[in-house]
């Protein structure tokens, strides 16, 4: 900068390089300034072209979405005979919609999309090299719940894209047939495994058709398998599988994956598992004594309100308010194990019959005033 | 003129003139590379938006339930329609737990007028140790809305959280300002990698977005606008670079360490394994991010903090020059304690890229820039009233360090109206690109004046009082006193870009 600065060799006249420099930049802001307002135009217009196509369509789609039986025929057939610059206005809307219908509209919907041949691409385009492009069309033909699509849906579970991967799984589940359970509970290890999540999802939502696979993961090798086998198994309410949570239970190889299965086993409310989790409430690992705590609550008989009376009593606070939110649960018996305790001082079981009674006071009110309305 | 303070000013601008053009010309360009990455990040973003699983995860029962962890003090006036906003969350399950942290005002008495609150018992774990208890515990006497409003002597906004987060039942918690609004599905879209990511994920957080002008009805920004006021359409222009594309970029590269403390869901397992927010630190967002960095990178654990530019948390951003310097103070003060509290990780390989890009970056980037910046402000005038400098060089060299700034703010404002265009009229748009050109007459000078203030303050050490924060309260709500918003806080981290 200084008179006698020494720049380097390669810039003899600084000043006249930063001109240079300058003079670019201003290019360059200039640019970017008219790229942007122009990407605004254009999406204004662009969103007004479609507007002024799809909104014609408007009360066609609404017919569409409210037809019911005989009329979905008559519904449908405007759409299929669009042309195609109008189709590629309304279609987006169309699909947006998919998810979230149920029953004569939705199959209403997979009609027309079958009808322009939307499902057939979706199909071809899950073999495209671009994985987004597979992604998309796995989506499509999940929530289309098209069942011509569940084996290749099932391959795309090893697809080299985790994204693919995981579209294809919550495709499979909106589908909802049982035969992708197995493929969906065996997905989750290795290089190409899937979050259990999402796999145990898909797999809710097939529901008790899923019960075998669920109880053949139970006992797979791999943890991940039987911890979210365990999950399922309490959710969707899969009886047949409480001698294997009961050995999880009492003797899984990973120690994390008791606890679940003890929640599970709670789930489930089967009276011949108390005694399985009335034994986890003498164990060391205090996440098994909370979650069996916790899974007593539903079985409701008198041997399980005297173990959990034992547990209120410990130190550990988490013990404690899970042993008596779970008496909470037993009814009167149980509201008479914690006034009991409550009357000792024991300040969890206060705390637990306190919200109990305010609950049930809200409830008697809600019921009150739902009477008054029924009345009036 | 003295002779000395020539020759000084000559051997000055010798010696400092390369470094300072290398440095300029690094600062900036890493801005734009982040602006880069963010952009490419959005592109992929959106080109997969159609593939969004939120249906899915509303549906769950498998979606794990989140504690909203809120502390207030003084804030009567918003506290109702906050806590309602958080309640009404889209989310299959979550509980919001207020912490009053000493209100002088009538915080509390609002909470119980409009949710019935009764007093309940309630054994409050110290599974992280706080310097304040709570004395008294309200819940809703419908007995099922999911709200427990605690009650303690204040103890500042840390403190008062790790309160909250001993008081949280579910197994991830969210820390959102009490003053702040987000959008209904923020909840759900910041949960989203917990769910894509179960066993790495113990960190993500949103962008925040300046709420000054908008409209707001019923605690929802109806629309995005443009403030009234120069000074604080800076700050968005400030907040749309810092908070959306720099921590964007930075997420993208797994660099992420500042998730803010308004809003930031977390394990809270993690949370108290590391011991909650530090009660002491101006930057306690900031730390605790770092602090959890720190703790997993030393057990070897796998894990991930990810940003997301989706889910919004709308704040009011300062609007009048006192508050703002008294802000990017504390800010400062705070970016200092936390780097020196965190000294051993710089350049240190154990820490990875957190240890060997961030940190540093930090340090040169942020925490010295408007020393930097300031030292110029003043070097460049002696330079040319004692004709040290040559006038013509220095001039083009102000006017191009100018412009690719201008040009760094610009490419910010282009990726966002193609992102995500929160501004719809054409006069916010224009407002914004202006924004990005006059922040380098006059603003920049003044916050780097105010942040070598803290900078300073930070090193003489010594107490900080937070002091007042004069609000105008969303949907032209009557003014307020009300402390700094988590928000501000948050910033530490520079991120500021400048």
């Amino acid at each position: 900068v200084s008179a006698g600065l020494a720049w380097p060799a390669l810039i003899r006249d600084p000043a006249a390089a930063l001109s240079i420099a300058l003079l670019v930049i201003a290019v360059v802001v200039a640019v970017v300034v008219v790229v942007t307002v122009a990407e605004r135009a254009r999406r204004e217009a662009a969103h007004a072209r479609i507007a002024a196509r799809a909104e014609p369509l408007r009360p066609l789609l609404l017919a569409l979405a409210a037809a019911e039986d005989d009329e979905v025929i008559a519904a449908v057939a405007p759409f299929v005979a669009l042309d195609e610059t109008t189709w590629r206005a309304v279609a987006p809307s169309m699909i947006t919609l998919l998810p979230k219908l149920r029953g004569d509209t939705h199959a209403a919907v997979v009609s027309v999309l079958t009808a322009r041949g939307v499902l057939a691409k979706a199909e071809a385009d899950t073999y495209h090299r671009s994985p987004l492009r597979r992604a998309k069309a796995a989506r499509l033909l999940g929530v289309a719940g098209v069942p011509f699509a569940v084996p290749r849906l099932m391959q795309l579970l090893g697809d080299a894209d985790a994204e693919v991967r995981v579209v294809a799984a919550r495709g499979l589940g909106h589908i909802g047939d049982p035969v992708a359970a197995d493929a969906l509970m065996t997905c989750l290890v290795g290089r190409r495994g899937l979050p259990a999540r999402v796999a145990g999802d898909a797999v809710l939502r097939i529901g008790v058709p899923a019960h075998p696979a669920v109880v053949r993961a139970l006992a797979a090798a791999e943890p991940v398998r039987r911890g979210i086998a365990a999950d399922i198994a309490g959710l969707i309410g899969a009886v047949s599988a409480a001698p294997d949570l009961a050995r999880m239970v009492a003797a899984d190889p990973e120690p994390l994956l008791r606890p679940r299965a003890a929640r599970a086993l709670g789930r489930l409310g089967l009276p011949s598992s108390g005694l399985v989790l009335r034994q986890a409430l003498a164990a060391a690992d205090e996440a098994l004594v909370i979650a069996a705590a916790e899974g007593l609550g539903g079985l409701g008989d008198r041997a399980s309100i005297d173990a959990l009376l034992g547990v209120a009593g410990r130190t550990s606070y988490l013990v404690s308010r899970a042993a008596c939110r779970s008496l909470a649960e037993h009814g009167e018996p149980g509201r008479a194990a914690l006034r009991f305790l409550a009357e000792q001082d024991h300040a969890i079981a206060g705390e637990v019959l306190r919200m109990l009674d305010l609950r049930l006071a809200g409830r008697t009110r809600r019921d009150g005033s739902l009477v008054s309305a029924g009345r009036s | 003129m003295p002779g000395s303070l020539r020759d000084v000013l000559v051997t000055f601008f010798n010696v400092t003139s390369t470094p300072v053009f290398v440095y300029f010309l690094l600062i900036n360009t890493s801005y734009l590379m982040l602006i880069v990455l963010a952009a490419i990040q959005f592109v992929r973003d959106s080109r997969r938006r159609d593939l969004d699983a939120r249906e899915d995860l509303v549906a769950s029962p498998l979606t794990e339930p989140v504690s909203v962890v809120v502390a207030a003090h003084n804030e009567e006036v918003v506290i109702v329609e906050a806590v309602q906003a958080m309640l009404s969350l889209r989310y299959p399950r979550h509980e919001v737990i207020v912490i009053d942290d000493g209100s002088t005002d009538d915080t509390f008495e609002v909470l119980r007028a409009a949710f019935d609150l009764l007093p309940v018992s309630r054994v409050v774990p110290r599974q992280i140790p706080t310097r304040r208890q709570a004395t008294e515990v309200w819940v809703p006497a419908d007995g099922r809305t999911e709200l427990l409003v605690a009650r303690k002597p204040n103890s500042g906004r840390s403190d008062s959280l790790n309160v909250g987060i001993n008081l949280a039942g579910y197994p991830l918690v969210a820390i959102v300002d009490a003053d702040s609004i987000l959008t209904p599905e923020a909840l759900l879209q910041v949960a989203q990698p917990f769910v894509d990511d179960p066993i790495r994920t113990v960190a993500t957080g949103g962008v925040i977005r300046a709420v000054n002008g908008s409209q707001v009805v019923a605690g929802r920004v109806v629309e995005s606008r443009m403030p009234g006021t120069w000074l604080e359409r800076v700050q968005v222009m400030e907040y749309l670079r810092a908070f959306l594309l720099g921590r964007t970029g930075w997420s993208s590269l797994d660099c992420l360490v500042l998730i803010s403390g308004a809003f930031g869901l977390f394990r809270r397992d993690v949370v108290i394994e590391v011991g909650g927010l530090d009660p002491d630190c101006l930057g306690e967002d900031f730390e605790l991010v770092m602090r959890i960095h720190r703790h997993m990178r030393k057990a070897r654990r796998d894990y991930r903090v990810t940003f997301l530019a989706e889910p919004v948390l709308w704040t009011e951003v300062p609007p009048s020059r006192a508050v703002l310097s008294r802000q990017r103070r504390r800010w400062h003060r705070g970016l200092w304690q936390v780097l020196w509290g965190y000294r051993g990780m710089t350049l240190n390989p154990r820490y990875g890229r957190i240890g060997l890009i961030m940190v540093p970056y930090f340090w040169l980037f942020e925490l010295i820039a408007p020393v930097i910046e300031l030292t110029g402000t003043v070097a460049v005038p002696l330079g040319i009233l004692t004709g040290t400098v040559n006038l013509r060089y220095v001039f083009v060299f102000l006017l191009v360090s100018h412009a690719y700034a201008v040009l760094v703010s610009a490419a910010a404002v282009c990726v966002e109206e193609f992102s995500f265009h929160t501004y719809r009229r054409w006069r916010d748009l224009a407002r914004l690109l202006l924004a990005a050109v006059l922040e380098n007459f006059g603003f920049r000078q003044l916050t780097a004046w105010w942040r070598v203030r803290g900078l300073l303050r930070a090193l003489r050490g010594g107490g900080y009082e937070w002091g007042a924060m004069p609000r105008t309260g969303f949907a032209g709500r009557v003014p307020q006193q009300r402390r700094p918003l988590a928000a501000e806080s948050a910033a530490v981290a520079g991120g500021t870009g400048r």
